[in-house]
């Protein structure tokens, strides 16, 4: 009982705000219309997004500029899925193709694609990280090369028209998400929100026991301190793929989550604008505490959303500059600034108190 | 010969940062490495740890060439632990969680995933606390802690790993007259079972741990022996503490 | 072989589009150490410049490239004195910050111009001919006014004042305002002149290619893969790096798919710096 009252005392503010968060997003499609489910839905695919981000810039500090590229393969390779439910989508057909590439086919079952969303990322992180962590490629390199992957992934999927839709996306999707069924019944865009719901608070949960694991730990003392790390008898290499294997996992799982909220996917959200994007909602967020991911990508998705609907394309130039200033004023966003704060209250409010130790801050780091 | 250097040379672009160093180093024992700066102490460590690779050159533990490899290899299969020069330890984690993350026997992914606090763990790093006086502060943040208890941490964070040799950096260095007589003590006390390496300084701190005395220049070996020899060596007087004001006195008054 | 050649001369060509590109961020990225995302908009800057200059204003286009140069640099100046200057040594905030103005700079642009291609006539129009191969005169101007470029940015930071100070600040600022040089001046100037260097290549390739808001995104990944294959802080490696990197993909894309050459070049950049991390040609003595 005592265990649980420290707890609670010493619980920070960004448990509250996801907590909140979670309730707020319970409730909502009991208030609101279908589309707005659909859209929040999708919002929700974002937070998982950004929690694949946090774990892997927020706790390791490797700032990714490429990272859509798991939530592109994993919404790909779920929407093309779909699309071939019904024999040959008109991107395929039109191409001249008359029948399924051999690459496709485990694709026609929609668990094994499933499935993939989430191992195709992930193996990919794999590779990609098994060779650039264990050579000597580091900070704003390593983040270079994550960009350049992402701009070839976006020209490569422009380029195979006949197989990805080209820029025109992947069509035909929603024919194939009506074969589904869940314990026999269909998957009404409902069944998704909550689907979507509880996997984010599954990997929430998740993402919590992490940064609180020992694995976790090791994580934060390679962001703040790699060279002592190696000097306890850490190899960073494995640790940094592990993490880059986890985070491109969750990613790609959103990816899959995404199909049925948008009825369509295309490289707008898997190429390099969208990638920058997904830095933003961190940078606004905040990162390393979850919550400030979270946050930033609702809040971020959804002025875009109202504000565009205001300003048109001007609403690019609010972001920018609203960014400059949190750069500037708030480095560590917004949550990460609500931290700091409340933590510098409780070393005054200790003070005043009997001197004992001091409230542990949670782990933060602004740099790469 | 439980730690053996041969022949080491390191070539930095044609500066010889170590030319031609041979060592031997007893299981158990407290060698001191002193020297001017840039006699090319550190670097000798560099090598040792697996920070830097020699150009030439052998060390062997127990027979096993080391030279060459990887830093976590070489303090996690040959157990040899670093302290380095200025405290280095984790600022968002207490005390307790840097010996933690120290903890030998650990640092293995699986192991990161599989890892519980037992009691025993918990017993074993309070052991420590109070090995390093910081028994109070254990859930304090680095950045609280003064520097020479922050140097204190360091030290706890080698112990914990459990390693068979120490090499300490400087850890006397910024510390007051009071908490260097501890941290010496520390040493004498705490490590008397593990070999230790020590670079420092602070002549008095070496007369307090000191069996054996290697004095480094430009790289080279100048001279060996105990303090006693060491101090009286001419060369050694003149080269080094004589470059030591409050040395200087010391050595008129031989 | 009639193909080889006109491909190889297309290389050249594209050698001196892809240098001139990057220059600007060997200069920032390499001197200054600022991972500046919004280099692609400086070129794009560029690129609309000139084409104001040239189809509204009517001016030859000799003077819409300086005047598109000198305006990129103004910018430049502008943003390295309320933005950048305060970000110095903090990577992702730079990059946050450079890339709120990337978007910024963007949609401005899209806003006022919209976001079609803005066309502009090739200032000379005649071609060369040497047996079976045509080459445009402008391709050979992009050339010769490349290594122009090369010869006068080595120049500039080998034998001026500026550059020397310039060199000096890059290895030690504390010496250099011991010595009584203003060294926050010298980083605004160095940040305006690898701007300029954009607006200048945005400028010179505004004829030749798509001039769009959104133009700056492939030409900043292009360049950031020249610079860091070159050599970080080497204008020479650049331009080694830009001459290796299009005359493979030119020659190559005579043979397979563009996206196939340009895939195949990646993964030899990124096995280049995998085992060299530094790049091809990294001036030690610099750092």
């Amino acid at each position: 009982m005592k265990n649980i009252k420290s707890m609670l005392e010493n619980m920070t503010i960004d448990k509250y705000i996801a907590l909140f968060i979670f309730i707020g997003l319970l409730i909502l499609p009991l208030l609101s219309s279908r589309y707005s489910v659909q859209i929040f839905g999708k919002y929700i695919t974002y937070t998982i997004l950004a929690l694949g981000l946090d774990i892997l810039w927020g706790s390791t500090g490797l700032m990714n500029l490429g990272f859509a590229i798991f939530f592109g393969l994993g919404s790909y390779i779920f929407g093309i899925s779909m699309a071939i439910q019904k024999g040959l989508p008109a991107f395929m057909s039109f191409g001249g193709l008359t029948e399924l590439p051999w690459l496709y086919v485990p694709l026609q079952s929609p668990a094994v694609a499933a499935l993939l969303c989430v191992v195709i990322p992930g193996l990919v992180a794999l590779i990609l990280g098994y060779f650039v962590f264990t050579s000597k490629i580091k900070g704003v390199f390593y983040s270079i090369i994550t960009l350049a992957f992402v701009a070839l992934f976006e020209l490569f999927i422009t380029d195979q028209q006949i197989y990805t839709g080209g820029a025109s996306g992947v069509n035909g999707i929603p024919t194939g998400l009506m074969t589904l069924r869940l314990f026999g019944s269909k998957i009404s865009i409902f069944d998704w929100y909550y689907i979507a719901f509880a996997s984010l608070v599954v990997i929430y949960m998740f993402c919590l026991w992490l940064n609180h694991s020992r694995f976790g730990k090791i994580i934060h003392s390679i962001r703040d301190n790699e060279m002592r790390v190696q000097f306890l008898g850490y190899n960073p290499a494995v640790f940094k793929i592990a993490i880059f294997t986890i985070s491109a996992a969750i990613a790609g799982f959103a990816g899959l989550l995404y199909v049925p909220m948008s009825s369509f996917v295309s490289i707008e959200n898997s190429g390099v604008a969208f990638s920058t994007m997904i830095i933003i909602w961190l940078a606004v967020g905040g990162r390393g505490n979850l919550t400030g991911a979270m946050a930033g990508a609702l809040l971020v998705s959804f002025l875009q959303n109202i504000l565009s609907g205001y300003f048109g394309g001007m609403w690019q130039v609010v972001l920018g500059v609203g960014l400059i200033l949190i750069v500037m004023v708030l480095p560590k966003g917004l949550i990460g600034s609500l931290i700091d704060w409340q933590y510098m209250r409780r070393i005054h409010g200790r003070q005043h108190a009997k001197s004992g130790t001091d409230p542990v801050p949670p782990a933060q780091k602004v740099e790469v | 010969m439980y730690l053996e250097v041969k022949h080491l040379t390191v070539d930095f672009n044609g500066f010889l940062a170590v030319h031609d160093v041979s060592l031997g180093i007893e299981k158990g024992e407290t060698r001191v490495i002193i020297g001017p700066n840039g006699a090319g102490k550190t670097t000798i460590i560099d090598m040792i740890t697996g920070k830097t690779k020699p150009t030439q050159g052998e060390i062997l533990l127990n027979g096993v060439n080391i030279a060459g490899r990887e830093s976590y290899d070489i303090s996690n299969t040959y157990g040899i632990g670093r302290k380095f020069q200025g405290p280095n330890v984790f600022d968002e984690m207490s005390v307790y969680e840097n010996l933690e993350v120290a903890l030998s026997g650990h640092t293995s992914l699986w192991q990161a995933f599989t890892y519980r606090r037992t009691r025993a763990v918990d017993a074993r790093l309070e052991e420590i606390l109070s090995q390093i006086n910081l028994t109070e502060q254990r859930d304090m943040l680095p950045r609280f802690l003064s520097h020479g208890q922050r140097q204190w941490l360091e030290m706890g964070m080698i112990l914990a790993q459990n390693p068979a040799i120490i090499t300490l950096d400087e850890p006397a260095a910024g510390m007051t007259d009071d908490e260097t007589f501890k941290t010496g003590e520390m040493i004498k006390s705490v490590m008397k079972d593990k070999t230790v390496i020590v670079v420092e300084h602070d002549m008095d701190f070496i007369k307090q741990i000191a069996k054996t005395v290697t004095v480094l220049n430009q790289g080279e070996i100048l001279a060996e022996g105990t303090y006693e020899e060491v101090s009286h060596n001419a060369e050694v007087i003149r080269v080094y503490l004589k470059t030591d004001d409050t040395e200087e006195e010391e050595a008129g008054s031989v | 072989m009639g193909l080889l050649a006109s491909q190889v001369i297309n290389g050249l060509t594209n050698t001196s589009i892809l240098f001139l590109v990057a220059v600007g961020l060997v200069v920032i990225f390499g001197l200054l150490d600022v991972v500046n995302m919004a280099h692609g908009e400086f070129i794009m800057f560029g690129a609309y410049s000139a084409v104001v200059c040239v189809n509204t204003l009517h001016l030859p286009f000799a003077a819409a490239v300086l005047i598109a140069a000198l305006f990129t640099a103004l910018v430049g100046s502008v943003v390295e004195r309320f933005i950048i200057q305060r970000l110095y040594g903090k990577v992702a905030e730079t990059l946050l910050g450079t890339f709120a103005l990337s978007y910024i700079f963007q949609q401005l642009v899209r806003t006022i111009f919209g976001p079609e291609d803005q066309l502009m006539a090739l200032p000379l129009d005649t071609t060369l001919h040497f047996g079976s191969i045509v080459v445009p005169v402008y391709n050979v101007v992009l050339i010769v006014v490349s290594v122009i470029v090369l010869a006068g940015t080595l120049l500039l930071l080998i034998k001026t004042k500026f550059g020397m100070q310039l060199r000096a600040n890059v290895q030690n600022r504390t010496m250099v305002q011991c010595l009584g040089v203003n060294s926050a001046r010298i980083d605004n100037l160095t940040f305006s002149y690898g701007c300029a260097l954009a607006g200048l290549a945005g400028a010179l390739i505004a004829p030749v290619k798509s001039v769009t808001p959104d133009m700056g995104v492939t030409y900043v990944v292009d360049s950031f893969m020249v610079v860091v294959l070159g050599g970080l802080n080497s204008i020479f490696g650049s331009f080694m790096g830009s001459f290796v990197v299009s005359e493979s993909s030119t020659v190559m894309a005579g043979y397979m798919s563009e996206i196939t050459a340009k895939l195949l070049i990646f993964i030899v950049i990124i096995g280049v710096i995998r085992f060299r991390p530094q790049g091809l040609f990294f001036n030690k003595d610099k750092r």
